[in-house]
């Protein structure tokens, strides 16, 4: 087994040297060793293309002068070393070996994990050892072309695939059902329920987004014309940013909400990458608001730039992003970031939606937190809409008896 | 494998869903215009329907998804899976999953059962063997969120927990599962808290049950398998009550399974134990995603008798 351990310390180097040996008797090591980044790069790209002389292990240090843990990370993402089992140890804390543990996955190397100094060599073996064998069992994985793809996203975006539902949004405090966001699938003849993860992608690459606006907007429109009492409820529906950029979407949009006036209409806006605050999407935006259709700021805190749209656009709500909320009452960080959404939202009068509510622990957090109002699993999972007048009729007649008993 | 024709372009047998229109439509005495705007006014999954698609329905030109059968098999009281149990076609695709082809004959991931004669029985708290086949199964599935402490004789609460078992000679166990009935809410309380099973059963008041919850499935062949799924995912499509279906399982085999079927997971836990990682795979479904999916759908055809006589003939066709 070829080896490359990366340490400033030669003490740590010489540890690790002679507990491997220990741990694993039996296995031939062939060690390398270098005392910074910039040395182990040089080795790795002057290792030779022969099988036999190449790695089968980096152990490497984070913090080292002559270039550190993330110069070698750089380097290998970039290079055939890309594939080379990876170690890294430092005796940072926790939080920052989580981030780099995040920043290695994401340039798909393959980590083994991230060890917190002193080292625990018999621990760090037994994860390599373990990497090795699940790489081993799975090495030709057949691949499967999914259901839904680039190349028929297009012929399946239509009506009849389209199947909405409707996920309810409450007050918390008084537990009242303010309204519903709509959620699309796709269903294609018997394979059950294609998700938004799953086709969102493929209809932006296609650029469908506004189609698939238009046949969700139309559906549920048509839903909430069903019955009468459905109109004291909001209807969210989303809407991408790239959305924002056609005219002709913005008319269409508009003009339906002028032959639907009796439903109140709001459009959530999904946070992306994109930036919205070009000239033409604020244009939009206030087209729509001077329309008297209320904008929602979807997945807050997902992505960078969210403050500066708060400070130039008139959103109605903001909904907190459910990797947030759905573990608040465990993860501290997260209830610290949901807090100062909520007291910021508050300050710029602005109603907050927390999303990914799943238990009741989670709500009574929400509640103590002044967070307005909920949507998630624990309020229900997405109803379709031949189930939504018999949801909202128990609902509230449950919610009426808890108000009768007190 | 195989598969239901969803359009019969030569038009040689008529597809079930055709003939179950064609029929409905006649009944009530409507016309194809009046029948389209009857679900025009009723769902708004056809908000935009016109009178040729339901005369190209009619014919099996094209056929909607299944989603959307349900939908207007429901509308006039009908269930789906009455209708296509009535379809011998369909039935026999459903014989299929639970009896052995050839080439499935000595697949088996139990060292001594190789295809031979099983039954299937449900078991309850009145049995004798209950306590006994539950701790088997909890170990099996070494779940750590469904420990039962105190120890199993201590919980009134058990006689909801229902288990079903596939046993071949000697009273052999080769499958399992375990399930039992909750609301949705008791559910999510599990995939996100570490409760553990003693107090969910504990919470489980006999009212406003909408969810079925599956702790555990698991048969030594792919036939086996498909038997013990066919009893609850039966049971659960024969009560209109339950809304959701729900899997919170840790075996591979069988998250491998729900994943061939299509079927993602609404949320994966881990869990620490001792030195291992163990995934718990949560899978939510709706009484129409189950409906939508054709191998569920399948299962859910399947009742008690129907597996009994499959099995029967599966036993007769061996000895031929």
């Amino acid at each position: 087994m070829n080896v490359l351990i990366v340490d400033d310390q030669t003490f740590i180097r010489e540890i690790i040297k002679r507990e491997f040996c220990q741990v694993a008797p039996d296995t031939e090591f062939h060690f390398q060793e270098a005392d910074c980044g910039n040395t182990a790069i040089k080795i790795l790209s002057e290792a030779p293309l022969n099988v036999s002389y190449q790695f089968d292990l980096v152990i490497a240090d984070l913090k080292m002068e002559n270039g550190d843990g993330l110069a070698i990370i750089n380097h290998m993402a970039t290079t055939r070393s890309r594939e080379i089992p990876l170690v890294i140890v430092s005796s940072s804390d926790k939080r920052t070996l989580e981030l780099i543990g995040n920043i290695t996955n994401s340039f798909s190397l393959n980590l083994v994990g991230v060890f917190q100094k002193p080292l625990d060599i018999p621990e760090i073996y037994a994860s390599v050892a373990a990497k090795k064998k699940r790489t081993h069992c799975s090495p030709n994985k057949h691949i499967e072309v999914p259901l839904c793809n680039s190349g028929n996203i297009t012929s399946l975006l239509n009506e009849d695939n389209l199947f909405l539902c409707y996920q309810p949004k409450i007050e918390i405090a008084t537990g009242k059902l303010i309204g519903f966001e709509v959620l699309s699938r796709l269903c294609i003849q018997g394979d059950g329920f294609i998700y938004p993860d799953k086709f969102i992608p493929l209809v932006e690459d296609a650029g469908l987004n506004c189609q698939l606006t238009k046949l969700v907007l139309s559906q549920a429109l048509s839903q909430w014309h069903l019955f009468e009492s459905l109109k004291d409820y909001r209807l969210s529906i989303n809407i991408s940013a790239s959305d924002l950029l056609s005219d002709e979407f913005i008319n269409y949009v508009i003009d339906k909400h002028l032959a639907n006036a009796d439903i109140k209409l709001m459009l959530e806006l999904t946070e992306s990458q994109q930036t919205i605050n070009e000239d033409r999407s604020l244009q939009a935006i206030a087209k729509f608001i001077i329309n008297d259709i209320p904008i929602s700021l979807d997945d807050f805190g997902k992505s960078y730039s969210t403050l500066d749209r708060l400070d130039s656009i008139p959103f109605d709500e903001i909904k907190i992003d459910k990797d947030f909320v759905s573990d608040l009452d465990k993860n501290h960080q997260h209830q610290a970031i949901v807090e100062s959404i909520i007291a910021l939202a508050q300050k710029l009068n602005v109603k907050v939606v927390a999303e990914g509510v799943e238990t009741l622990s989670i709500q009574n957090h929400l509640l103590k937190m002044g967070c307005h109002s909920a949507q998630g699993y624990f309020i229900s999972p997405p109803i379709e809409g031949r189930y939504l007048m018999s949801w909202i009729n128990s609902y509230n007649h449950k919610r009426e008896q808890k108000y009768a008993n007190g | 494998m195989t598969f239901t024709n969803y359009s019969y372009s030569k038009g040689k047998q008529n597809h079930v869903f055709s003939t179950f229109l064609k029929t409905l439509r006649l009944n009530n005495y409507l016309s194809q215009e009046q029948l389209c705007l009857h679900l025009r006014q009723h769902s708004s999954l056809f908000y935009n329907l016109d009178s040729i698609t339901v005369s190209r329905w009619e014919r099996g030109v094209n056929i909607p998804s299944l989603a959307k059968q349900a939908e207007i098999v429901e509308l006039y009281d009908k269930e789906l899976t009455n209708i296509y149990r009535s379809d011998e076609q369909f039935l026999e695709e459903c014989s299929h999953l639970v009896t052995a082809s050839d080439s499935d004959k000595l697949k088996s991931n139990h060292p001594y059962y190789k295809n031979d004669d099983y039954k299937i029985e449900s078991i309850d708290i009145n049995d004798d063997s209950f306590y006994l086949v539950l701790k088997m199964i909890l170990r099996y599935e070494g779940n750590p969120s469904l420990k039962l402490r105190p120890p199993l004789g201590e919980f009134n609460g058990l006689c909801d927990v229902r288990i079903s078992i596939a046993t071949a000679y000697n009273g052999q166990i080769i499958g399992h599962s375990l399930y039992i009935e909750t609301t949705a809410q008791n559910v999510l309380e599990l995939v996100n808290i570490n409760n553990n099973l003693s107090q969910i059963i504990t919470r489980c008041d006999k009212d406003g049950h909408d969810a079925m919850l599956i702790l555990s499935s698991a048969g030594a062949t792919k036939q086996v398998e498909n038997s013990i799924m066919s009893t609850y995912i039966n049971k659960f499509s024969q009560q209109k009550h339950l809304r959701h279906l729900c899997f919170s399982i840790c075996d591979e085999n069988f998250i491998k399974k729900l994943n061939t079927a299509k079927l993602e997971p609404f949320k994966i836990r881990n869990m620490q134990v001792n030195d291992d990682t163990i995934k718990i795979h949560s899978f939510l479904l709706s009484r129409s995603e189950l409906m939508a999916n054709r191998f569920l759908l399948q299962l859910a055809v399947i009742t008690p008798q129907q597996l009994v006589n499959f099995l029967a003939s599966d036993e007769k066709g061996d000895n031929s």
